[in-house]
């Protein structure tokens, strides 16, 4: 049976892309000092799983097309070409250039990770809608994007725990006991004598005499056994505690967001949606709260259920496609306005990680961008379509429809609350 | 013991001297040579192993397979297989889209050039066909040899492209195989398994060029080059089977100016289907049936009549040489294009916004 890509190793993975991308096979030295080179890769990614900017930087440099001018000088990319350049120096691999670079990341990916920081990979997901050209990738980044989608819904699977309950065999020597029939047929013929029922009784007693010792043995062997239920029956509590914690919360998160759905108010502004006038206020804060509800949730279906309670409240949410420029340059007023007049702008606060990593290089990271840019005060409403390009490096122009630009509002505010849930699971 | 010789640009100590500027030293009279000689300047010598190389890590000549490997694993090069026989106009055909390129005429081409890494191959192509006076029995470019070195042979010509509209920033890099006919040949006939190896780079080909000699071609007695033609298209066709998508191939009628005055071609839209070549057409008894097997097997077909040096380079332009490198770029860099915006423009307006409705009406 052929193995799926993450059974491969990942040399045997970088292989397969050279070939389905058209680079010429390598002799057998190259061959080995690329495996090499894919090690410290693979381990720097494997880090990925208790921080998360390992992974945020290495899909925003997936995400990075290659032919854009300076895209290899780009923060994002140079953390990445930082970790291994070295390494890869010494194994006489080529670190330059965006291509093969991508190509070794695809193939160190720890495709059997999908907790922690790995489970942030999918909310990438709208910005790789955006993604134009790139033909020769396309088809090796879409299997990699289904890969990661794998993704940890927070949801503890019951069937996987394996309990801890002592044994309640008795660790001796099998128990020999006496037999215990009472001889019926002796008692019968007591009976069918005519003798009186004192002595029937009589005799019943010294059958049981006869076989007191087998039943204090019995009591003995017993004993042990009765004293390790209470803490085996504590123990097992102690663990299926948690995992039904875990249903109730998930299903209490469920049952929120559904309730949010029905009803459409906003708890940040302490009105029903319909009654906020401002269309892109609106969208905000439909997205920024259903993120804070849907924390535990698994992403997709919840970005879904967002888009289909807009569709409810609004009507039609695809039919008309605009650019993401003029998306971002409605967002950016809103989000000023609501940060310089003060409403709520505790909500508004970012994760100190992605700030640090979106300050450094936004690149794929629109929402957070425009959020830096509203919280900026020195930051200008104006040439907002140039300055997106600059800092986002994906296409600007690429028109999305409403609904969709709701999924990358709620994606990305997502992001950034569990970075901000790691950051305080941290304090 | 003697100062260190002087380097450039200098510094001098003293206020009054005016030596690094070109003019002179205040302790003139102290020092004959006060260049080589005067303390007050200051003199950086740099060790020669911590000076800058002055020379380009790439020689400017053709590439080889070995450094066009490594530009492919650095980008997404676009990599183009222009083939065709002997004498069949290939390097003339790439100097010509060069000097069109770098002129900055790129008619419907829309890419402008910006960089290549083979600048000294083209420089030299270039002075060749500067030289040309127009005769035909003179060469317009040296013919690709063969050459002494088989083992690393350098036959890629590179340009590096940047997209005409402005808001497409990316550089793209374009690599066009320059072969000798002999190799293609040698390919096509499976002569042997050297032969099969050096053309490896076909499997990674995002579009061919396939050049035939017009006059050749459609002349009485073109049976010959007609057979050649036929077994290039079908020995492509068989090498990508598997690659997907499949590459476009433009087959290139090169000279046609040699033969205008006979045949007239189609227009551009039918110049692919036999019929609109009329009796031309029949002389073509191999080629054709190859190219309509290559359709049919999903190849995206065009043919282009082309002249690339009609007459000698001061005394007129090139024909058709950057439609077909349009036809193929259009498909090894296909993206999906967004329409414009459209931005509603109110009733009753004044100013530029008039102005911008007139346009949209007008161009309309």
């Amino acid at each position: 049976m052929a193995r799926t890509d993450s059974e491969k190793t990942p040399a045997m993975r970088l292989n397969a892309i050279r070939r389905e991308w058209g680079l010429s096979a390598v002799d057998e030295a190259t061959a080995q000092a690329q495996s090499k080179a894919l090690a410290p890769l693979a381990k720097w990614l494997r880090e990925g799983e208790d921080s998360p900017e390992v992974v945020i930087r290495a899909v925003q440099l997936l995400l990075a097309d290659p032919e854009l001018s300076g895209v290899d000088k780009r923060p994002a990319v140079e953390t990445v070409i930082h970790q291994v350049s070295n390494l890869w120096a010494n194994a006489g691999v080529e670190a330059q250039g965006m291509f093969g670079l991508q190509a070794m990341l695809l193939a160190a990916w720890p495709y059997d990770l999908n907790r922690g920081g790995f489970a942030l990979a999918p909310l990438f997901d709208s910005a790789w809608e955006v993604m134009r050209g790139r033909t020769r990738q396309r088809a090796q980044i879409n299997t990699w994007r289904q890969q990661v989608q794998v993704e940890d819904d927070g949801r503890e699977d019951t069937s996987e725990i394996e309990l801890d309950v002592p044994s309640l065999t008795p660790q001796a020597e099998p128990l020999t006991l006496p037999d215990l029939r009472p001889n019926f047929e002796n008692l019968n013929k007591l009976r069918m004598a005519g003798q009186s029922v004192g002595t029937q009784v009589a005799e019943i007693i010294s059958i049981v005499e006869g076989h007191k010792n087998g039943l204090t043995i019995l009591a003995r062997r017993l004993e042990p056994t009765l004293e390790v239920i209470p803490e085996a029956i504590t123990n097992l509590v102690n663990q299926i505690e948690p995992a039904l914690n875990g249903l109730l919360s998930q299903s209490r998160a469920t049952q929120d967001f559904l309730w949010w759905g029905q009803s459409r108010y906003s708890q940040a502004t302490r009105r029903p949606y319909r009654r906020i006038e401002d269309a892109t206020e609106r969208l905000w804060w439909m997205a920024w709260e259903a993120s804070e509800l849907a924390l535990d949730l698994p992403a997709d279906p919840a970005a879904s259920f967002l888009v289909e309670t807009l569709y409810q409240l609004e009507g039609k949410v695809d039919d008309q496609k605009r650019p993401l420029k003029v998306w971002l340059g409605e967002l950016i007023p809103v989000l000023r306005n609501l940060h310089q007049t003060g409403q709520r702008t505790d909500t508004l606060a970012m994760s100190e990680t992605l700030e640090e990593l979106a300050t450094e290089d936004a690149l794929g990271l629109p929402v957070t961008w425009a959020r830096l840019e509203a919280m900026n005060p020195k930051g200008q409403d104006s040439d907002i379509g140039e300055r997106a390009r600059k800092a986002l490096a994906i296409d600007v122009d690429a028109p999305i429809s409403r609904g969709d630009w709701a999924a990358w509002l709620f994606r990305e505010a997502l992001l950034d609350r569990r970075l901000h849930d790691e950051e305080h699971e941290e304090d | 013991m003697p100062l260190p010789s002087p380097v450039r640009p200098l510094r001098c100590g003293n206020p009054d001297c005016t030596l690094p500027e070109g003019g002179r030293c205040a302790r003139l009279a102290e020092f004959a040579e006060p260049l080589a000689d005067c303390p007050d300047l200051a003199r950086e010598v740099k060790s020669t192993s911590e000076a800058p190389s002055t020379t380009a890590p790439w020689s400017g000549r053709h590439l080889d397979p070995t450094e066009a490997d490594r530009l492919l694993w650095r980008t997404p090069a676009r990599l183009v297989g222009v083939l065709g026989p002997y004498n069949a106009g290939k390097t003339c055909l790439m100097t010509s889209f060069f000097l069109q390129l770098a002129n900055g005429q790129r008619g419907t081409f829309p890419y402008r050039f910006a960089s290549s890494l083979t600048l000294h191959g083209f420089r030299e192509l270039m002075d060749q066909a500067g030289r040309w006076t127009g005769k035909e029995e003179e060469g317009i470019v040296p013919h690709t040899t063969v050459g002494a070195d088989t083992s690393k042979p350098r036959h890629f010509l590179h340009v590096g492209l940047r997209p005409k509209d402005a808001l497409d920033d990316r550089h793209i890099d374009l690599l066009l195989s320059d072969l000798p006919g002999e190799w293609v040949k040698g390919w096509t006939e499976y002569v042997d398994t050297t032969a099969t190896e050096r053309m490896n780079f076909i499997r990674r080909c995002d579009a061919f060029i396939l050049l035939a000699d017009a006059g050749a071609l459609l002349a009485r007695e073109g049976k010959a080059t007609d057979d050649e033609t036929s077994i290039l298209i079908r020995r492509v066709l068989e090498s990508t089977q598997d690659v997907n998508p499949r590459p476009p191939l433009a087959l290139v009628l090169s000279k046609f100016d040699r033969i205008i005055q006979s045949v007239e071609p189609p227009p551009p839209e039918k110049r692919a289907e036999r019929d609109a070549w009329g009796a031309r057409a029949t002389r073509l008894r191999l080629t054709w049936p190859a190219l309509e097997d290559a359709r049919r097997a999903g190849l995206p077909i065009e043919v282009f009549p082309v002249s690339a040096f009609p007459c000698a380079l001061n005394q007129g332009q090139p024909i058709g040489v950057l439609d077909p490198f349009t036809y193929v770029m259009k498909h090894a860099d296909s993206r999906e294009r967004w329409s414009p915006l459209e931005v509603p423009i109110p009733e009753g307006v004044r100013g530029f916004a008039t102005l911008r409705r007139w346009r949209d009406e007008h161009a309309a």
